[in-house]
């Protein structure tokens, strides 16, 4: 592919985009992703702080989602290129995160003259300083996508080319069923005790100390993952209430999915949640563990309550998870982008 | 009529300068012009006037104009028409394989008649060769001029890239055989060198003067030849206008061009030319009219194979391609006689004036409405 074919490409309108990704990150987001209809070609390899595979636990993989066969061992960026399909003109190429990805996908841009996307999931973390954040900076795309504001205001992010794309969250898929719910509180993280720091395992012990819990989520010695996203919808359906303990997580998808799921849910006050759950209305918010306890008593005792608050969860992730809004979006970049 | 112009525009380079020209002519003359720039080697950011344009869509666009290496180039058949711009210096490029892909365009376009002639001799069909010369703003050269180097000497001078091809040593040669140490003449010799820095290149062209003189053997030593200036920092375009302004005569030797813009600036500042005559320089330099000189044609028929091209692509530059050798002894002649032009300019019927305004007639032929009309004509005809 040489840099002339992209311009080319550009001449006709398209209906579809063809993206190139250097690792499954997030299954269930690049799902999301991938109703936007357009075409996503998935790079994989054995590249430092890449994902080798598409976890088909957390999500199946969609038919517009494309995995490339895998590339290894030495000159493995000359081996990436390779490996692409001729029969394809490439668009942009996406990273999902500034670690191990952008590094990736800034060497294929220039080899292959594309411009950068690149979508952060992720807050700064706390012991980085204020040079550090500044270095990071560095790695810009011709769009820079983050999930929420909160998110981007810790990168310190006021560049051009920076918008916030609110997560979607596909409510056909995750709705409330017709099951009765247990009267249990139900939890989902994966490797939960190793990090602690930044999902509150040590939090989640304190504040459902003899409680009635269901853990969820890969973690040795704790739980396993359900083994598709049905079975984990199955969970949120028959759970009457879902706790979020992460300090640094801008706002986990879970915790929306299982709002959409009808769950009561009681959330740290940290990161964006605020902007989802309004405290008493169609949730709690927690400031530390004692106060996640007395809330979660408070909604194992009050099934009147557990049903209002999961009531206006779905609501809430009706109005402001909408996929339409999503997609719409994300157009939007890729349609700026692919005029560069 | 929308046209992509797909080019190296970003380049600090004359191919840069000549894919910048052309779209301000196409642009002059009213096309719907959306340039493309495809990344090359050193780069600058694009110029106010060409970003605005860049800002279009190419969306819908019925023509295209690549002027690319062409390696680079695409033939698309999506469009009315799909133009190659080819620049190319030495008698053929055949070995290359590129003829081959510059063939499949609908048209290929060239700077000038010489060019013409490469390009069929490397397999090209003649029938699909145009000639489009590169494009000037002739209200560049009407500015007030601040000259940046003062003398009471003539000043011959040099500008260019140091290669093999520029054929510097002819310059070396020619002034100090033919000039001796005390008449009131200098030469002023404006080089660079893409990846060394200006302090490095200043030492290796001294030492490389050093050894053409020493080969010379006029004088006991090298201190006893007349000493160049030689300026290898960067200047600006306005000052390289200002360069111009200051010297008397440009030497252009090559042994191959496509059009040459240094010339052409030359012209435009109203300084004679003395250049081989290859490429572009027969259609920039005037000689041997009765009134509308401009400068000096020296022939160069005696070719031989290109060598010490180390610095291109492995496949250009061969010893399979031929390039041309001037006469020096004509050389010589003709820097004879522009010096005297301007010494004895009362007794010569101010020749070198005369020289001097035919010379800054020469932008006006290559000036955005000529080329962009040209451009147009070959984009509307079928």
């Amino acid at each position: 592919m040489l840099p002339i074919d992209r311009i080319l490409r550009q001449t006709k309108k398209h209906e579809k985009y063809n993206i190139l990704c250097v690792a499954p990150t997030h299954e269930r987001y690049e799902s999301n992703l991938c109703a936007t209809g357009h075409n996503f070609y998935c790079l994989l390899s054995n590249g430092q702080g890449l994902k080798q595979s598409w976890n088909t636990k957390h999500a199946p993989i969609p038919s517009n989602y494309q995995i490339l066969p895998k590339v290894e061992g030495d000159n493995l960026l000359n081996k990436m290129i390779m490996s692409l399909p001729s029969y394809v003109d490439f668009d942009f190429v996406f990273s999902q995160q500034k670690f191990g990805q952008f590094q990736v996908v800034q060497q294929l841009s220039l080899a292959l003259g594309l411009p950068i996307i690149s979508l952060e999931h992720t807050t700064v973390q706390p012991n980085w300083s204020v040079q550090q954040i500044e270095q990071f900076k560095q790695m810009k795309g011709a769009a820079n996508v983050f999930i929420s504001e909160f998110n981007r205001d810790t990168w310190r992010w006021n560049g051009e080319y920076c918008e916030v794309i609110r997560h979607g969250v596909d409510t056909v898929l995750f709705r409330p069923g017709t099951m009765v719910r247990d009267n249990t509180i139900m939890v989902c993280a994966n490797d939960y005790r190793n990090r602690d720091w930044c999902l509150g395992f040590g939090l989640f012990q304190e504040a459902t100390k003899d409680l009635p819990v269901k853990i969820l989520g890969d973690t040795p010695n704790l739980s396993k993952a359900p083994d598709s996203v049905e079975e984990l919808i199955h969970h949120y359906q028959t759970s009457s209430i879902f706790l979020n303990t992460a300090p640094h997580s801008p706002i986990p998808s879970v915790l929306l999915e299982a709002m959409a799921c009808g769950c009561a849910v009681v959330s740290l006050n940290a990161c964006n949640c605020p902007y989802y759950i309004t405290h008493g209305v169609n949730g709690f918010l927690a400031n530390d563990a004692k106060e996640m306890r007395i809330y979660l008593k408070m909604l194992l005792e009050d099934e009147k309550l557990r049903h209002k608050f999961g009531n206006a969860a779905r609501k809430t992730i009706e109005e402001k998870c909408d996929m339409g809004r999503f997609c719409k979006e994300w157009n939007g970049v890729f349609e700026r982008v692919s005029k560069l | 009529m929308k046209v992509l112009f797909i080019s190296h525009h970003n380049e600090e380079s004359g191919v840069g300068r000549a894919a910048r020209e052309y779209i301000r002519a196409m642009d002059k003359v009213g096309l719907d012009v959306v340039p493309r720039s495809v990344k090359l080697g050193l780069v600058q950011e694009s110029p106010e006037d060409i970003k605005k344009l860049e800002e279009k869509s190419p969306e819908g666009c019925t023509h295209c104009i690549q002027f690319l290496l062409p390696h680079q180039m695409r033939f698309s058949g999506e469009f009315e028409k799909c133009v190659a711009i080819f620049d190319y210096e030495c008698d053929n490029f055949a070995a290359s394989g590129w003829p081959y892909l510059v063939d499949m365009f609908s048209e290929v376009w060239v700077p000038c008649q010489d060019s013409l002639r490469q390009l069929s001799q490397s397999g090209v069909k003649s029938d699909k060769i145009k000639v489009v010369p590169h494009a000037v703003n002739p209200s560049r050269f009407k500015r007030t001029p601040k000259p940046i180097i003062t003398s009471d000497s003539f000043l011959f001078y040099f500008i260019g890239d140091v290669n093999n091809r520029k054929n510097l040593a002819s310059v070396i040669k020619a002034f100090h055989s033919e000039f001796g140490i005390d008449e009131q003449v200098g030469l002023i010799l404006k080089l660079y060198k893409h990846g060394i820095n200006p302090q490095e290149l200043q030492k290796d062209i001294v030492n490389y003067i050093n050894q053409i003189k020493t080969a010379l053997k006029l004088y006991p030593s090298v201190d006893h030849y007349k000493k160049e200036m030689v300026i290898t920092d960067f200047l600006k375009d306005e000052d390289i206008l200002n360069l111009h302004h200051s010297c008397h005569c440009l030497l252009a030797p090559s042994h191959g061009e496509a059009f040459n813009y240094v010339v052409l600036d030359a012209l435009g500042e109203g300084r004679p030319v003395i250049a081989s005559d290859v490429g572009g320089h027969p259609e920039l330099i005037t000689s041997g009219s009765t009134d509308g000189d401009n400068g000096f044609l020296i022939s160069a028929y005696t070719e031989s194979p290109v060598e010490g091209m180390l610095e291109t692509f492995p496949q250009l530059g061969t010893g399979f391609e031929n390039w041309y050798n001037l006469d020096i002894t004509s050389m010589k002649y003709a820097m004879r006689q522009v010096y005297r032009y301007w010494c004895y300019e009362c007794v010569d019927a101010g020749l070198y004036k005369k020289y001097s305004e035919n010379a800054r007639k020469v932008p006006e032929k290559f000036s955005y409405e000529k080329v962009g009309n040209r451009i147009k004509e070959l984009l509307c005809s079928q």
